[in-house]
């Protein structure tokens, strides 16, 4: 018989090959000899910490108890790990493209790198996974229990022992695993102990199995038979936990913190997952094989023992030791790497998530870059919490008292880290997943579950008074812990776990669909959920060489002196400087952020960086304010342009107008000078004819005539000219009164040319078109025969080719007839034509014989009449264009 | 009409090789799960049995399907392996067949 303390002797010397091969795996490592380390085959089997002491020694309790749904348990992880083009092949991708830590890390990334997110999982999970360790501890102290049943030798109280169990077990995870800072630098120690003890537990189970099998029940055919004629030889099952638990299994290996740790964490190349994705589901159906047979064997040996230590007892009861030892090594070995692994995955997410955001709010607003290392606070807050994690374990078993079977503890830790599914999944697949959404759903899936699960799971009495099982909290029936909303007779577990992940998912949907999530939000959602189209990093700070030092001074705390040194001179290198200091470019600070979290994950990285760069540095709301901002300015100064074009114009039109203004006041002062003259010469001549004929006596009578008709002649001129003065004021004051008639354009074209054209003498030949001219009209005609007689008088005058010819022509278009008068000399200069229709305007040479009236008395008379009168610059020679408006022609008619 | 529409629409025999496997691998998990979930069809034991299965069967029931699908999912990822790894070596020796 093997001697209880021969038993801890030989459990020491395991540790110690353990830790042997732990430190020649980290040895190799450094050594950078360490390629075989990330072998598949090495990810895969460090995947079997999915089969802890449960697994080893529970499984078999559990056959004996309930017949064949233990495989369930290990179906659910095949299905995942067939199915992992689905999943996992996304979940690993986006675990190495963000340098994940933990799925606390995940998920607070995922929703906008929310510390508030990751404090609320890291809780659940540690209370999710205390009553697993609690499993590991009441297994290793039953197993040693069976061991001190046959030693004599020594008394053993259960409660004392499963103090050491756990003490011994935080110690040797202490030793372990809290040795190296950064999480995401593989821990090869771990996993390759983790590997070697995979092994150790599959060797030991099928040995046992196989000792079942061949040596008590003589062959496998005589084992089928035994298996039908035994207590569970019959197929029977509950269809609803055969469904429930295979799902539950599935999510929970998921989801569990230690799974995720070792599956995605741990997890280097594709390659790998490819392996275990068939290899894996292997180790599991291999790790089950022999469990209904050892259940059969235990059922018919040993009726009455505890079905849970089968595995042990049947060896030992029947005499072979060397077994039973080999077999309490497979179940210390389980229950070892499960609380390693799972002890080192929560105490990571604790001390990220909870112990340094505390730590860095407590200190001064510039605590990332003050000296002092920030890696022993890290460790030692590490340390603590493997320490607290595994103290809550011991805690769980006193409390429940250690009685119940190891398969019930597991589901209830199940069940609880299943929550975490709709936010995870759905923050990898859903853009739309917003944060809100996430709590909302955790909360409402976790509560459920300390209520309907965790609560009763301490029997009645236990926390929960018996009367709020049967009745209800407050006498509401419909909220029994084991009959929401009045549902009876399900089984407590189907029932958990269905109201809680249904509710979960229905409440994270639902807040998501109605929540808007931040800009930071849906970048990680965007890059998380098309992280396998290779999408572009998001995340951008900006820093000033000044801030180069405070990183590096900051790195160094949290990476080590060397480590940081030497990525800041690989940086250096790569940005082609000299010297050590990298340039804090947008990438450099990505790069640092990612080197960072994987130390103290995600959120942490991002704060401190945050901290050295001034504010939570260029957050993307920033950004997309910037952008607002920018948008504004842009439209400023497009407004800024129009107008300063709009002043350009306007000062374009203004230096036009005081051209027009120079050159008019000069005309005027020529016309001033002009008009004292006209009316000068004529009063001159006026004078000294009329004196010569009142003093001189004896005139002949034509001379007579002749001064007096002078005077006449020069009295008409005045008159005229006053004549036009006075109209030209008339029309300007708008006192004209305008005598409309009827008539044709034809007769008021000849009235013009008949009064313009004394007949016979004039040279200018006028070329008309009578029959386009026979227009009737409804105006002054007066007034309209004025305008014309103006323009062909002007022809004759001003037209300077040796055969003046003028044209007229007459069009008539849509509401108006317009008539040109062309004519074939050099037309006005373009500097003139600008003031022609002004008063007092006249062109170059002055012969007298106008006051550059009649174009500025045409253009008021054609605007009392509703029309115009315009320069054509088109034309060959002079040209005006006379329109007048047709509605007064129709009208005529 | 395009020059070449047997390009675009169709792709040569290796491509096609490889997503027929992959679609294999992707459909894998959904088989797997219908066969894990058949045992729920069967009568329960307890009283009538003489018609509930006996442990033993379904006992190789379950774990024959399970060492199937082990198998199978093995087979797809060699052969995938296989086929995208033969590709690779085409195409660098002989660009254009």
């Amino acid at each position: 018989m093997t001697s209880l303390n021969g038993l801890v002797l030989v459990c020491l010397t395991y540790v110690a090959f353990l830790f042997l091969v732990a430190f020649a795996a980290e040895r190799a490592a450094a050594r950078g000899q360490g390629g075989w380390l990330r072998a598949p085959i090495i990810y895969t089997l460090s995947l079997s910490i999915y089969c802890t002491a449960w697994t080893f020694y529970g499984a078999v309790g559990y056959a004996a108890r309930s017949g064949m749904e233990f495989v369930t348990i290990y179906l659910g992880p095949s299905l995942v790990m067939f199915g992992w083009w689905w999943i996992l092949r996304k979940l690993v991708r986006i675990g190495r493209a963000q340098g994940v830590t933990s799925i606390a890390d995940l998920i607070s990334s995922r929703f906008g790198k929310s510390n508030s997110l990751a404090i609320f999982v890291t809780a659940m999970a540690v209370i999710g996974v205390t009553p697993y360790i609690a499993l590991q501890l009441q297994s290793v102290t039953l197993s040693l229990s069976v061991f001190a049943a046959a030693d004599a030798s020594t008394t053993f109280d259960r409660s004392t022992a499963a103090f050491w169990v756990a003490f011994g077990l935080a110690i040797f995870t202490l030793l372990f695993g809290t040795r190296s800072l950064n999480t995401h630098e593989r821990q090869h120690g771990i996993v390759i102990a983790i590997a070697v003890e995979a092994v150790v537990k599959l060797v030991a189970l099928l040995a046992v199995g196989i000792f079942v099998v061949w040596g008590l029940a003589g062959g496998v055919s005589e084992m089928m038979t035994r298996i039908d004629t035994s207590e569970i030889g019959q197929w029977q099952t509950d269809r609803a936990r055969w469904v429930t638990l295979t799902l539950l299994a599935g999510i929970a290996f998921l989801c569990l913190p230690r799974m995720f740790q070792v599956m995605v964490v741990e997890n280097d190349d594709d390659r790998q997952l490819e392996l275990a994705s068939w290899l894996f589901p292997g180790y599991l159906l291999l790790m089950s094989l022999f469990v209904v047979p050892i259940a059969v064997m235990g059922l018919e040996m040993s009726p009455g023992a505890n079905p849970d230590l089968y595995v042990l007892t049947l060896p030992l009861t029947l005499g072979q030791d060397e077994l039973a030892v080999l077999a309490f090594l497979g179940g210390f070995s389980s229950a070892t790497s499960m609380v390693i692994v799972a002890s080192l995955a929560l105490a990571t997410m604790v001390s990220n998530h909870v112990v340094l955001p505390i730590w860095l709010a407590r200190q001064e607003t510039q605590a990332a870059s003050v000296s002092g290392d920030v890696r022993d606070v890290v460790m030692l807050s590490r340390r603590v919490s493997v320490g607290l994690i595994i103290g809550l374990g011991y805690l769980y078993y006193q409390f429940s008292g250690g009685s119940e079977a190891l398969a019930a503890m597991g589901l209830i830790s199940f069940a609880g880290v299943a929550q975490f599914l709709p936010a995870m999944l759905g923050g990898i697949f859903w853009r739309g997943a917003s944060r809100l959404g996430a709590l909302a759903g955790l909360s409402v899936g976790f509560g459920i579950w300390v209520w309907t699960l965790l609560l009763p799971s301490f029997g009645a009495g236990g926390v929960l008074p018996d009367t709020v099982l049967t009745q209800g909290p407050w006498g509401i029936t419909w909220l029994r812990p084991e009959a929401l909303f009045g549902f009876e007779g399900m089984d407590r577990l189907v029932h958990a776990v269905w109201w809680s992940l249904s509710l979960n998912f229905i409440a994270f949907w639902v807040v998501s669909m109605f929540t808007f999530p931040k800009p930071l939000e849906r970048l990680q959602g965007a890059q998380m959920v098309n992280v396998l189209d290779n999408a572009p990093a998001t995340q951008s700070w900006s820093a000033t060489a000044a801030e180069a030092e405070d990183l590096l001074i900051m790195a160094q705390r949290l990476l080590g002196s060397e480590e940081a040194r030497a990525l800041f001179r690989d940086e250096a290198i790569k940005q082609g400087l000299e010297g050590e200091l990298a340039e804090p470019t947008p990438a450099f600070l990505q790069r640092l952020e990612r080197e960072l979290a994987a130390s103290v994950g995600v959120a942490t990285a991002h704060a401190m960086v945050g901290q050295i760069i001034g504010g939570p540095g260029i957050s993307v709301e920033d950004l997309i304010a910037v952008a607002d901002e920018s948008a504004q300015i842009l439209e400023h100064s497009s407004q800024l342009e129009t107008k300063s074009a709009e002043l350009t114009r306007t000062a374009r039109q203004l230096k036009d107008a005081n051209t027009k203004l120079t050159q008019l006041s000069v005309q005027k002062d020529a016309f001033l000078s002009q008009i004292s003259h006209e009316l000068r010469t004529p009063m001159t001549s006026i004078r000294a004819f009329s004196e010569i004929l009142r003093d001189t006596q004896d005139l002949s009578l034509p001379d007579q005539t002749r001064y007096s008709s002078i005077i006449h002649d020069e009295a008409i001129r005045l008159t005229r000219l006053l004549d036009d003065l006075l109209d030209l004021s008339v029309l300007e004051n708008g006192q004209v009164t305008l005598n409309r008639a009827t008539g044709t354009l034809k007769t008021i074209i000849d009235r013009a040319v008949q009064a313009a054209q004394p007949v016979g003498v004039d040279p200018l030949i006028i070329m008309r078109t009578p029959d386009a001219e026979d227009i009737p009209l409804e105006t002054d005609l007066d007034r309209l025969t004025q305008v014309f007689i103006n323009l062909i008088a002007n022809a004759r005058k001003y037209c300077n080719a040796d055969d003046p010819e003028l044209t007229i022509s007459v069009t008539e278009t849509t509401g108006r007839i317009v008539v040109d008068f062309i004519d074939n000399g050099q037309g006005i200069p373009e500097g003139d034509q600008m003031v022609i229709f002004e008063k007092f305007s006249r062109l170059g040479d002055n012969d007298g014989s106008g006051a550059g009236l009649g174009l500025a008395i045409c253009a008021e008379i054609m605007e009392r009449l509703g029309g115009r009168i315009s320069y054509l610059h088109r034309s060959s020679g002079t040209g005006f264009r006379v329109e007048v408006t047709k509605a007064q022609a129709l009208a005529a008619q | 009409m395009p020059d070449r529409p047997e390009a675009s629409v169709f792709l040569e025999r290796r491509s096609y090789r490889r997503r027929r496997l992959l679609d294999g691998l992707k459909l894998l998990p959904f088989v797997a799960a219908w066969l894990f979930m058949l045992p729920l069809l069967w009568p329960d034991g307890g009283a009538h049995s003489a018609t509930s299965q006996s442990m033993s069967s379904a006992l190789i029931y379950v774990f024959s399907v399970w060492f199937v699908m082990i198998v199978i999912g093995g087979a797809l990822i060699a052969a995938q392996k296989k086929v995208s790894l033969k590709g690779k070596q085409d195409a660098s020796e002989e660009p254009d067949p």
